[in-house]
């Protein structure tokens, strides 16, 4: 096996140093809508009218509110309590907005007025249902200019929107504003997907010296092994070399459900920053598997 | 030229490839811009549901084989075709470097609607289909590594309109990054009910082939298919092959979900980085491939944008009115369409067009016109939620 893995150049072989400065996440379970205490790190229960309540949204036009989905929603109050948590309202920083499956319950609704007996669909259906649909509404809410992208990649989207932001941060930008969110699937045929539950996090990317550190990107490493054994392999030879812990391993989270029972896409931030408390004495590993194929991720994540 | 040497020794485009309602294939897709005639067609059963022309691939595409059944759509068979007729250069990449070290970057909007759509209405039992191989955009990016052995990164852009102009992006941030040496980049999307249907909504569709920039459009056409870009780190002075990326730039319009800020803000922010990051000005720009919809609103908007960065030098032309609209595939796309005629020395006609609108300010080409064939040129594409891309291309 010659260099099989891809990995971000963080850490101290190169000079790009890559710090986490700022976390919010909301999970809706049920009726139920959890956000995380930003300085205890676990999740609790809130008003879901606050999803109504968004800073952003005093300003937004009213067909806007109207408009809005649940993934919307949530994305524009998880950026929001973000970037109030850093006081940075007037920071523009480029947006990479990771999501498996989109706006996937507007295009379960568009299916059924393409089939049924409607025959036509709602403009406004149309328009929320593109993948960015959540990025374009977040611009107009706050005037946002900056450059944003939209990635995807079944149950690893959160871990390759990590690999996006960390690649325009060594090309140079200052900050990214990563959010990873996916809802929960209410369409027959999608079901498959695995979601029963809304989640959206997000990520204060940052190579600068003056923000807040709550934590280190030591690692982002991408391989595809070819069987188990050179999987335990790769898995074994980066924990013992970093001397690092496993994030997955840690089963309860303080908030509506276990660890293993967050059932959506976007896991992966959750077991990150549900963790942070507890696991970042010394390295922590996230291990992300694709459950299409044979990619997998590791994140490793250092202390401040 | 002072931006040679320096980009050129950065990321370049050493193989690419296209199928669309052009043809098949690079040559047959020069020879239709050559010609510069509309492709657009009512002769085709998807036709009904927008009422208008449309860009469909009449070929048989390449059938997947039953490994991979899981991931059978029309937008996996396009992208398939397209690599399989790169087969030689995939090989030859694969000499050049580590499969670990290509990433594969897709641009889609729509997967596998097309498929669901035709199982659905034919009745079909949805038991075998399998969700999470052919709906979310991210598992085209999981075929083709699969299928074609890249062992790097994979993921999917998915901007609207723009997809695969992020992709391309993204994919040069991979590589200048030191994340990867190559990227197999491509756009690819399938025509698809939904997608008539919901643009037929929006009441921005011309029940006639699209005529970008005129004073009559009224709106666009939809088309499909597939463009691959293979992208790879050039070190040192060595120029490469085929073309090279000099410069992007994105922008959001913070405007309107499906209509353009038009003040043409957005569209020219993203230009202007563009030229900002390959280190040119408009003057070293000698052909831009408009976004051009042919939409009243769009057209205006980009018109705007280009007179004020550009002035009314600057060749333009769109290529939706002999293509359709691609969609998520279009930015891949037109890409490759302006290598294709950066190669040959001239730039495509702006098909479809009459009557300039006398309120644009721009240079439209309509015929083909010789360029010279060292000068940059530059593919807008716009999309909903006011995500802005520009990429700009130079012969290696």
């Amino acid at each position: 096996m010659k260099s099989p893995v891809s990995t971000v150049p963080a850490g101290p072989e190169s000079n790009l140093e890559v710090n986490i400065s700022s976390v919010s996440m909301c999970m809706r379970k049920g009726h139920v809508l959890y956000e995380l205490d930003q300085d205890e790190l676990v999740l609790k229960p809130v008003q879901d009218s606050v999803l109504g309540g968004i800073p952003f949204m005093k300003h937004a036009p009213g067909w806007m509110q109207r408009r809005l989905t649940m993934l919307s929603r949530m994305f524009m109050r998880t950026v929001s309590r973000c970037m109030e948590r850093l006081d940075i309202k007037d920071e523009q920083a480029p947006l990479c907005f990771a999501t498996s499956n989109g706006e996937i319950n507007v295009v379960g609704k568009i299916m059924a007025d393409l089939l049924g007996k409607r025959h036509r669909i709602s403009p406004s259906d149309f328009q929320n249902s593109v993948y960015n649909a959540p990025t374009g509404y977040f611009a107009i809410a706050t005037d946002r200019k900056f450059a944003s992208n939209t990635i995807a990649r079944g149950n690893l989207t959160f871990e390759y929107g990590l690999l996006d932001a960390v690649s325009r941060l060594a090309c140079g930008e200052r900050n990214v504003l990563l959010v990873a969110g996916d809802e929960a699937i209410s369409t027959k045929w999608a079901e498959p997907a695995h979601s029963s539950l809304d989640l959206c996090g997000a990520l204060w990317l940052s190579t600068a010296k003056d923000l807040p550190v709550l934590a280190k990107i030591a690692g982002i490493h991408h391989f595809k092994p070819r069987n188990q054994s050179q999987r335990r392999e790769f898995e074994n030879s980066l924990i013992k070399k970093n001397n690092a812990r496993i994030l997955r391993d840690h089963k309860a989270c303080n908030g509506p459900c276990s660890l293993d029972e967050i059932d959506n896409p976007s896991a992966g931030i959750a077991h990150l920053l549900l963790n942070m408390k507890r696991d970042f004495i010394d390295q922590a590993m996230l291990i992300s598997r694709s459950d299409i194929d044979q990619d997998m991720m590791v994140l490793s994540v250092e202390p401040k | 030229m002072k931006y040679g040497n320096q980009l050129r020794s950065k990321v370049a485009v050493t193989s690419f490839q296209t199928i669309s309602s052009l043809g098949i294939g690079n040559q047959e897709t020069l020879h239709s811009l050559e010609r510069g005639v509309t492709c657009l067609t009512k002769d085709h059963p998807l036709a009904d549901y927008a009422g208008c022309p449309i860009g469909p691939v009449r070929n048989e595409l390449t059938k997947l084989p039953p490994t991979f059944k899981d991931y059978d759509t029309r937008c996996n068979r396009l992208a398939a075709s397209c690599l399989e007729s790169l087969s030689v250069q995939v090989r030859d990449l694969k000499s050049r470097h580590e499969s670990s070290r290509i990433a594969v970057v897709t641009g889609t909007t729509s997967s596998g609607f097309r498929d669901l759509e035709d199982k659905i209405l034919g009745g079909l039992d949805l038991g075998d289909f399998d969700y999470r191989s052919t709906i979310p955009v991210g598992s085209v990016a999981s075929f083709i590594s699969k299928a074609f052995g890249f062992d790097g990164p994979s993921m999917t852009c998915s901007t609207a309109c723009s997809s695969s102009g992020n992709a391309i992006i993204t994919a040069c941030n991979l590589i200048y990054s030191g994340i990867c040496d190559a990227a197999v980049v491509g756009g690819f999307e399938a025509l698809a009910r939904t997608t008539l249907m919901g643009f037929k909504s929006l009441r921005v569709i011309d029940p006639e082939p699209c005529r970008p920039f005129d004073a009559f459009r009224k709106g666009m056409n939809l088309g499909e298919g597939a463009a691959v870009l293979i992208m790879e780190r050039v070190y040192g002075q060595d120029k490469g092959q085929g073309a090279f990326i000099a410069g992007y730039g994105s922008s959001l319009d913070a405007h309107h979900m499906t209509a353009p800020d038009p003040s043409g803000l957005g569209a020219e922010t993203a230009m202007a980085a563009a030229l900002a990051r390959a280190g040119v000005t408009a003057e070293d720009i000698g052909y831009i491939n408009l976004h051009g919809t042919g939409t009243i609103l769009n057209d205006a908007a980009e018109a705007t944008a280009i007179n004020r960065l550009f002035g009314n030098k600057t060749k333009c032309s769109s290529t939706k009115g002999m293509s359709g609209h691609l969609l998520g595939a279009s930015s891949a796309f037109e890409t490759v369409l302006c290598i294709i005629s950066l190669e040959r020395g001239f730039a495509p006609n702006n098909t479809g067009l009459e009557r300039l609108d006398p309120e644009m300010d721009i240079e439209i080409l309509d015929e083909p016109t010789a360029i010279d064939k060292n000068s940059l040129v530059m593919s807008n594409s716009f999309g909903f939620g006011g995500n802005n891309t520009s990429i700009i291309i130079g012969r290696a």
